[in-house]
Formats: C-alpha cells, sequence, structure tokens
C-alpha cells in the first residue's frame, strides 16, 4: 500500500509540465461572523512549492482561512496574492487551485475517470487527451483499475486517492487539502501521508494543508503555521515549532510537553540559569532578549529528553515513580516531584529488569539543550 | 405439560418477539378484506354476466370516453410539467433558504399540502371568479373594460390542479435536494466550473431521481382528479375519472361503470410498472433507492449499446463540455432572477387561494363579492348556528378519529414488523403496503360500494372510516417507518441486554424514539380522512354527510362564503398542528 516506487508515467507527467508551485502572500486577512473575528489579520508569505500546514484546534480559524484562500469565503480585510496577483474578486472556479475536501466530497453520480476527468473537460481538454492524464494521474495514486467505479463503490482510502487524483489533474499550481485524512484510520493515513510528500516533491506545487493533528503536521510539512482564536501563533519549520515553541499554547498543543515554574537567576547570550520552587537550578536555551534575573518563566522540557540517572549524579532531579505504561518500543513514566508536580518521562522500553516499578523513587535528569524558557 | 411442549411453546415464543414480521399480519388483513377484495370484485363485476368484455368494448369504441381519456393523459402530463417548472425552483428556494425565513417558506409550502382538494377548487374559484379579485385587479388597473371568464376553460383546469398538486413536487424534490453534500458543490467550483455549470453538472444529475418521482407522483395523481375538474373546467374538460362519479347515482349501469374504473386502474398501475422499472418503486413512498447492482464485469456490452454511448460522447464533446464551459463564464445572477421569479410565483398560486378565503370568510355581504364590502362575523355565526352544519362536521369529525385510530394501530405495528423483522424482499412488502396511495380514490370508493352495499355498511360511521384507513394505513406506515429507521437498533439492544423484555423495550425505549412520528402520522391520518370527498360519496349513502360532502352540495349549488369559513377553520386547524409538531420536533433535537 504505502509502496513508493512510482510507475514510469511518473517522470513523463512531471517532466514536460515542469508545475511549479504559486507563490501566496497574505497580507492582513481577515474574516468576521458577526463580532467575532474567526480570521484575525492574518499575514503570511507562503514560498513558492512550499508545503505549509495550518495547524490549530477546531474553532481556531485554519478552515476558514483555507476557505478564503480558496474563494468560498469571502474576506473583509486584507488581500490575498498569488504570484503577485490579487485573487480577492476572483470566484473560486476562476482561481485555478486543486483541493481536497474533509470527506472527499467526489461527485456520486460519476465513476472514478470522470470525476478525475472533470476539471480537464471544464478546462477545455478534449475527450482524448484527458482520458490520458486521467489515466496517468489515477495509475500515479494506484488507482487505475477502479476507473470505472463509482465512488459509492470504493473504501474511504481510494476514495481518498480518488479526490486527490481530482485535486491535482490539471497539474496546479496551487493545492489545498482541508483535513483530508481525518476520515482514516491510522494505518491508512500514514500510508496516504507518504504518498502526498512524494507526489509533492514529484509536482512541485505549493500544498496548503489545514489540519488539527499535530503529528500529521510535523511528517508532512516544510514549515506550520500554528493558529489560535484566528491569528498565526508561530510560524517555523517542524523541528524549529518542536524544540522552541513560542508560547505554552504551541508547546502544548504540539507533542508532549513538561512545563516547570522557575525563575531566572542569570540569563546571558542564549543560555539561562533557572531556578525551580523546590531550589533546583538547571540550564536552559532562551531566545528572549529581554529575560532578566528574577523573571518568572516557566520551563519547557520535552518527555523523551529526559534520562533515568543513577542516584548520585550531578543535577539529577528525584521523583517518585506513580505509573507505567508500556506502548510498545516506548515506556512512559508518569513520575511525582516532592512538591507535588507531575513529570512524564518517555525512553525506549528497557528490559523488564531495568523497568522502574510504581513507587519506586528515580533520578531525573536532562541536558541543559533540552530545556526551553517560555515566558 | 411436557419437557417438549415447553421448549417448543418457549420457542415459539422466542421467535414471535425476535421477528415480528407477525406485526405485519393485521395490516394485511385489513388491506386484504378492504382494498384487495373489492378491487378484485370490481373486475369481476366488469366483465360479470353475459356482457362478457362488451363494457370494455364500449369504453374504448364511444368517442365520449376515448376522448377523455386522451384528454386526462394530455392534462396530467401537463400539469405535471407545470409542477416541475414551478416546483423545483421553488425547492432550490427553500433548500437554500435557512433559519425563519426557511420555516416560513416551508409552512407555505405544506399548509395547502394539507387543505382538501375540494377547499382550495374553491378557492380557485373565487379567485378566477367574474367578481373575483383577478377581475377586479384587471378593470381597477385599466387593462380590461368587461370581467374576462377565466373559468370554465383549460387554462384554469390546468392551473388550478398544477396548484392543488404542487406541494407534492417541491416536498418530493426538496428530499433529494437535502440528501446532498454540500461540499460536492464547492469541489465543483474548486474544479473550475462556475455556479451554472455546478448546478447543471453536478447538482441537477442528483436531485433527477427526486425530480422525476415528483413528475410521476403528480401525473398519476392527476390521471384521477375530478372535483377540480367538475368545477372548474367547461363542457370540453372532461376528465377520465368524472365519467365514473357522474354516473354512480345510477345503479342501473351495470358493470359499465366497473370497466371504467378499470380502465383508470390498468392505467394508472401501468404508469407505475413502467416507471418503477427504470426509478425503483421507491418512489411511490419517497424512499431511496439501494444501491444499482454494478453492471457485471467482463460483459462486453452489445453493439447498439456502444453505438449509442459512443454517440453520447461526440455529443458531449461537441455541444455539452463547451455548453457548460460557457455556461460557467455566464454570471449567477439573471438565472437565479429567473429561479427566484417561478419559485415567487409558484408560492403565490399557493398561498394567494388561502388569503383571499380567510378574508371572504369575513365579509359581511349576503352574496359573494371581493373585496368584501364590510367584514363580520356573520358567516361563522351561520355555520356554527346551523344544525346541518354542524352535524355534519360532527360525524366528519368522528369518521377521521375513528380512521385515525385503525390507521395509527395497524399503521404502526406494520411499520414495526417491517422495519424490525428480518423479513426478506421489504420493498416489495412496503410496495404493497403503500400502493393504495396510488390507485385512484374513484377506483377504490366505486369498488367498495358495490361490496357495502351487500354488506349493508353503506351509509355507516365505520364503513366509512374503514376506507378511509385503506389511505391512512400507508400513510402511517411511511412516517413511522421513517421513525423507527432512525431509532439506533443499539439502543433496543442495550435495554434488552439490560433486563428489559421485548414490550418493555418497546414501552420505555422504542416508543418514547417514535412518539412525534406516531404523532405526526396520526395527524396526517386524520386530515386524509377529514379532507375526504371521494369516499364519501361513494359510501355515504342518503344517511349521512360528511363535511366535505355538504361542501360539494353547496359549492355546486352556489358560490357563498360558507366554504371559505370551513377552509380558515381548517388552516387554524393545520396551523396548531404543524406547530405542535416542531415543538415535538426541537425538544427532540436539544438534547444533542
Amino acid at each position: 500500500m504505502s509502496s513508493l516506487v512510482f510507475p514510469a508515467s511518473l517522470r513523463s507527467l512531471a517532466s514536460p509540465l515542469p508545475s511549479l508551485g504559486s507563490r501566496i502572500d497574505l497580507r492582513g486577512v481577515s474574516r468576521r461572523f458577526g463580532r467575532v473575528a474567526a480570521v484575525d489579520g492574518v499575514d503570511l508569505a507562503i514560498e513558492p512549492g512550499e508545503f505549509i500546514t495550518l495547524l490549530g484546534p477546531s474553532g481556531s480559524g485554519k478552515s476558514t482561512l483555507l476557505a478564503a484562500v480558496a474563494g468560498f469565503s469571502p474576506i473583509d480585510d486584507g488581500d490575498i496574492l498569488v504570484d503577485g496577483r490579487s485573487v480577492r474578486d476572483l470566484p473560486p472556479h476562476r482561481r485555478g487551485f486543486g483541493m481536497v475536501f474533509q470527506h472527499y466530497a467526489l461527485f456520486p453520480h460519476m465513476s472514478v475517470a470522470q470525476n478525475v476527468a472533470f476539471p480537464l473537460r471544464m478546462e477545455g481538454l478534449g475527450r482524448a487527451a484527458s482520458a490520458r492524464r486521467v489515466g496517468e494521474t489515477l495509475e500515479l495514486l494506484h488507482m487505475g483499475e477502479h476507473a470505472a467505479r463509482k465512488p459509492a463503490q470504493l473504501s474511504g482510502g481510494q476514495q481518498q486517492r480518488v479526490a486527490i487524483a481530482r485535486a491535482i489533474v490539471r497539474r496546479p499550481r496551487v493545492v489545498l487539502m482541508d483535513e483530508p485524512l481525518s476520515a482514516l484510520d491510522r494505518r491508512l493515513r500514514e500510508a496516504i501521508q507518504i504518498e502526498i510528500r512524494a507526489l509533492h516533491r514529484t509536482l512541485g506545487t505549493t500544498i496548503v494543508f489545514v489540519t488539527h493533528d499535530q503529528g500529521e503536521a510535523l511528517a508532512l510539512s516544510d514549515r506550520i503555521a500554528v493558529l489560535d482564536h484566528g491569528r498565526i501563533v508561530q510560524l517555523g519549520a517542524p523541528a524549529a515549532l518542536y524544540r522552541a515553541p513560542a508560547n505554552d499554547f504551541v508547546a502544548r498543543f504540539v507533542g508532549e510537553s513538561n512545563l516547570f515554574d522557575a525563575t531566572v537567576l542569570e540569563a546571558r547570550g542564549d543560555h539561562a540559569v533557572l531556578e525551580s520552587r523546590t531550589g533546583h537550578r538547571f540550564d536552559a536555551r532562551h531566545a528572549d532578549p529581554a529575560l532578566q534575573p528574577g523573571c518568572e518563566v516557566k520551563a519547557l522540557v520535552r518527555p523523551e529528553r529526559i534520562a533515568l540517572v543513577a542516584a548520585g549524579t550531578p543535577g539529577a532531579l528525584e521523583a517518585t515513580v506513580e505509573s507505567t505504561v508500556f506502548l510498545g518500543e516506548i515506556l512512559r513514566i508518569d513520575a511525582r516531584l516532592p512538591d507535588g508536580g507531575k513529570v512524564q518521562v518517555r525512553c525506549l522500553d528497557p528490559r523488564d529488569a531495568l523497568r522502574p516499578a510504581v513507587g519506586q523513587p528515580v533520578q531525573l535528569h536532562w541536558r541543559a539543550d533540552d530545556a526551553w524558557v517560555l515566558r | 405439560m411436557n419437557a417438549a411442549a415447553v421448549t417448543v411453546a418457549h420457542r415459539a415464543r422466542g421467535v414471535v418477539l425476535r421477528n415480528p414480521a407477525w406485526l405485519l399480519l393485521p395490516a394485511l388483513a385489513f388491506l386484504g378484506v378492504f382494498y384487495v377484495l373489492p378491487l378484485v370484485d370490481l373486475l369481476r363485476l366488469s366483465v360479470a354476466g353475459d356482457a362478457g368484455l362488451s363494457y370494455f368494448a364500449r369504453v374504448f369504441a364511444v368517442p365520449l370516453y376515448w376522448d377523455s381519456l386522451v384528454r386526462t393523459f394530455g392534462i396530467a402530463a401537463t400539469v405535471a410539467l407545470l409542477c416541475a417548472l414551478f416546483g423545483y425552483p421553488t425547492a432550490l428556494l427553500v433548500h437554500r433558504a435557512r433559519g425563519l425565513w426557511r420555516l416560513a417558506l416551508l409552512t407555505a409550502i405544506v399548509l395547502p399540502y394539507f387543505i382538501s382538494v375540494l377547499i382550495r377548487t374553491y378557492s380557485w374559484m373565487v379567485l378566477l371568479g367574474r367578481n373575483g379579485p383577478i377581475n377586479k385587479l384587471l378593470l381597477g388597473l385599466g387593462v380590461i373594460d368587461a370581467p374576462l371568464s377565466l373559468i370554465f376553460n383549460r387554462a384554469s383546469v390546468l392551473i388550478s390542479i398544477s396548484a392543488v398538486l404542487l406541494p407534492l413536487m417541491v416536498l418530493t424534490v426538496l428530499g433529494s435536494l437535502a440528501r446532498l453534500d454540500p461540499l460536492v458543490q464547492r469541489a465543483a467550483a474548486a474544479s473550475g466550473a462556475g455556479p451554472l455549470a455546478a448546478f447543471w453538472r453536478v447538482v441537477f444529475p442528483q436531485t433527477l431521481p427526486g425530480l422525476l418521482a415528483g413528475l410521476l407522483l403528480v401525473f398519476i395523481s392527476a390521471l384521477g382528479f375530478f372535483i377540480t375538474p367538475s368545477l372548474l373546467g367547461g363542457p370540453g374538460d372532461q376528465m377520465f375519472a368524472m365519467h365514473i362519479t357522474q354516473q354512480a347515482d345510477f345503479l342501473a349501469s351495470g358493470g359499465f361503470l366497473q370497466a371504467l374504473a378499470a380502465v383508470l386502474l390498468a392505467v394508472t398501475l401501468a404508469v407505475v410498472v413502467v416507471a418503477g422499472r427504470f426509478l425503483g418503486f421507491e418512489f411511490i413512498w419517497g424512499g431511496r433507492r439501494a444501491m444499482p447492482t454494478e453492471r457485471r464485469a467482463g460483459r462486453v456490452p452489445s453493439l447498439a449499446v456502444r453505438w449509442r454511448s459512443a454517440l453520447a460522447e461526440r455529443l458531449a464533446d461537441a455541444v455539452g463540455w463547451p455548453m457548460l464551459r460557457a455556461l460557467g463564464r455566464v454570471p449567477a445572477l439573471p438565472a437565479g432572477v429567473v429561479s427566484g421569479a417561478l419559485a415567487a410565483f409558484a408560492l403565490l398560486t399557493l398561498l394567494l387561494p388561502i388569503g383571499v378565503g380567510a378574508l371572504i370568510s369575513f365579509s359581511n355581504a349576503v352574496y359573494m363579492s371581493f373585496p368584501p364590502p364590510s367584514y363580520s362575523l356573520r358567516w361563522y355565526a351561520k355555520f356554527l348556528a346551523d344544525p346541518v352544519w354542524l352535524g355534519s362536521l360532527l360525524t366528519s369529525v368522528q369518521v377521521a378519529l375513528l380512521a385515525t385510530l385503525i390507521s395509527v394501530l395497524l399503521g404502526t405495528s406494520a411499520a414495526l414488523g417491517l422495519v424490525r423483522s428480518n423479513l426478506s424482499a421489504k420493498s416489495a412488502w412496503m410496495t404493497f403496503l403503500v400502493s393504495p396511495l396510488i390507485v385512484p380514490g374513484v377506483v377504490l370508493g366505486l369498488s367498495l360500494y358495490s361490496l357495502f352495499l351487500r354488506a349493508d355498511l353503506v351509509g355507516g360511521v365505520w364503513g366509512l372510516a374503514a376506507a378511509h384507513a385503506i389511505g391512512g394505513i400507508p400513510l402511517v406506515l411511511v412516517i413511522v417507518a421513517a421513525g423507527l429507521q432512525s431509532v439506533d437498533v443499539r439502543q433496543e439492544q442495550a435495554a434488552a441486554v439490560h433486563g428489559a423484555s421485548p414490550l418493555r423495550v418497546f414501552r420505555f425505549v422504542t416508543l418514547p424514539a417514535i412518539r412525534p412520528s406516531v404523532a405526526a402520522a396520526a395527524f396526517f391520518a386524520f386530515l386524509h380522512s377529514f379532507d375526504d370527498l371521494v369516499f364519501a360519496m361513494f359510501l355515504s349513502g342518503s344517511r349521512m354527510t360528511t363535511l366535505p360532502l355538504r361542501l360539494w352540495g353547496n359549492v355546486n349549488y352556489k358560490l357563498d362564503p360558507v366554504p371559505a369559513v370551513v377552509a380558515t377553520f381548517e388552516v387554524a386547524l393545520i396551523l396548531v398542528g404543524l406547530f405542535f409538531a416542531r415543538a415535538a420536533w426541537s425538544a427532540r433535537r436539544t438534547p444533542h
């Protein structure tokens, strides 16, 4: 299913039409429903050929923002430029984008081939030419043998492939994807994620992807824009977002996190020395030029960055194991600090003999690089 | 009792409770006696004695009958097309409306649907009459010098039958629009299709089954019409069913009337069977056809099929797609205006008669005149003070309550038997149980008449109530079955797992869940009986007069505001009913 061996047609398809993606500029885009701003002055510059994900919880405005880019939702303020030209007054069918919808939205009365041919025929491509292109595109998504079926005769994953085929068949310079994988089960989701990633690399289109699933966003994106209450809270590459979240909303939303209340003792360059409420001192990274001794901050340490060490290790923190959960390759340990705070640790599952028992004290340690200061 | 007998009894009880198909039996028995048997008897009478097929020969040889059969087809087809032309845009309007506006539009469509055909026809007589509002308006505007005779011609017949049947079309199309995935239109736009192209290639094809079902239901209903053409048609507008009612007073006709009815029945069933072959018989009760079976793989299509599809492809290439692309460039506004205008006109034909009727009922004039010279409650007083009117109202209520009772008991039982059993060929059972709705009323009425004569049921409340239950049972069945299907079987299973006996499951889980459906169904069944004129004409005898029957006599004799009073009462009754239905409906919705 997740085979990455692409047929020869893919190369022939990619080479004659080097479909480079468009540049998209969002400038102060706002959309209000009554008094509530669903999208509130969003500025975002999307590079040509970039895979960008709008990530946020439900109600964060990500879908409204995508609908605005697609042209389905009018914008109250700001402008949307595609390759430098405003598309603000262009209806959706003139924008020339491809789009994949949450529940596929295939045309139920048309066959798979007719669904995929639809955008080409609307563009004015002849029967023979469009049939050839439809065949190539369906091949690309391993759906060639299902061309004559009706959508209702396909599984969810197959329907999603058809929806993707319909979105890319015109070689659009922009493809919009609105939670396309949310209706699929985990294995299928991962398989199609890999294919979407490969398609993006092959076709070179700009992809704007909307999801509430942080794992999906991390796996797919060149950059992620995290949205909350209609605003972009942080924009960055997946690794940067994960390692250096801008605030605790991003820290909690992307990945698992341990947050410790602490006071700054020293701040120099990109390093700081912190002291926790229990008097534990440790080093941490930061990127806040205004950080000064005496500031109350939160320190973020990801659970997999915490190691169990032998008693007596300098800088180690003692905690009591409250529960252990076996997750396959990972062991998750929930422990409690002497001041009552909770810590989560994730480590590769040690052999049974070394697995800490509930109620047993453990020594926790992390490197200075692995703690990050949040305001 | 020995152990084996106990086991057998126990097993039998288990089967009876677990597979409630037997709940279909009461309705089947009832329809067998009051529906199938009379129709068989009707066919027997049409060829009885030494007549042989001579009655049928007469139907086809005498131009009077043959011509009216052809005319009836023409009128029914025209009405169906008119309903489609005005009904589809109306359904679109309702589908796109939101909130209170949508509620108002829905009420405007459902309200006339519940009012009796006789009363609505009466309103059209007033509306189009010599001194009616339309003539008054045209005279007032100076467009004409003398009143036009808008009535007693083909146009008035077509307009009024269409107006009477329009709600049926709108509701059927609305059903198919409601099933559309709203995102599909966006997908079409994202694929480069403009609003009109998206409508034509994506929305319209998906609603086509609904539109065809609407066309058929309207066509079939119009085939059996006689009230409206009798009151609004001229001598040249005789419809086929009128021959049966006009001669029903004469018992001397032998089996000839039965032969006429048999022809009408055969024609109607032929249309239904042919349509059912293509659409599936589900169209009768507004159900959805099961997935069409997949074409067997590997079968090579015949030459004719291949040639035809090649031709279709050529046509699509040359005309279809270019037209669609052109449509994509056309702004949607003019089309929206046209569609809106059609819908507005349709709504006008639905609401105007009701409004005019309400106005007239408060008239102070001794004669029919519009607008009323002054207003008073004198006609209400006349109606309520007249023991004859009140007596017939009481009779109608009595009959309707009885008919409702029979319909709800048997219809609900049948719905349970059909939905919750593991019966095979459920669609076939459903088709049979619902089929009384498509058989023309005059045919059923006549068939019951000769049977009731022999059983001395003519002129009795019970006989008429039973006749009304023939149509009432299918109405209840359709509504309650839909309600049952939306009840999660797992709730019933959960109750059973936690120790509830089947009866208790029904009492505490199923019944509360379907109560709104049963109430709505009872309301429908009541109005179905209360509004009926056809059965009453055949089965009331000289002893009994229902309200519609008295109205019919009144309207045929003179045009006065009393029917308007009845109409206004009925509008009030239905509005109250709709209000409660909505309250029950939203009460069920709120917990989510």
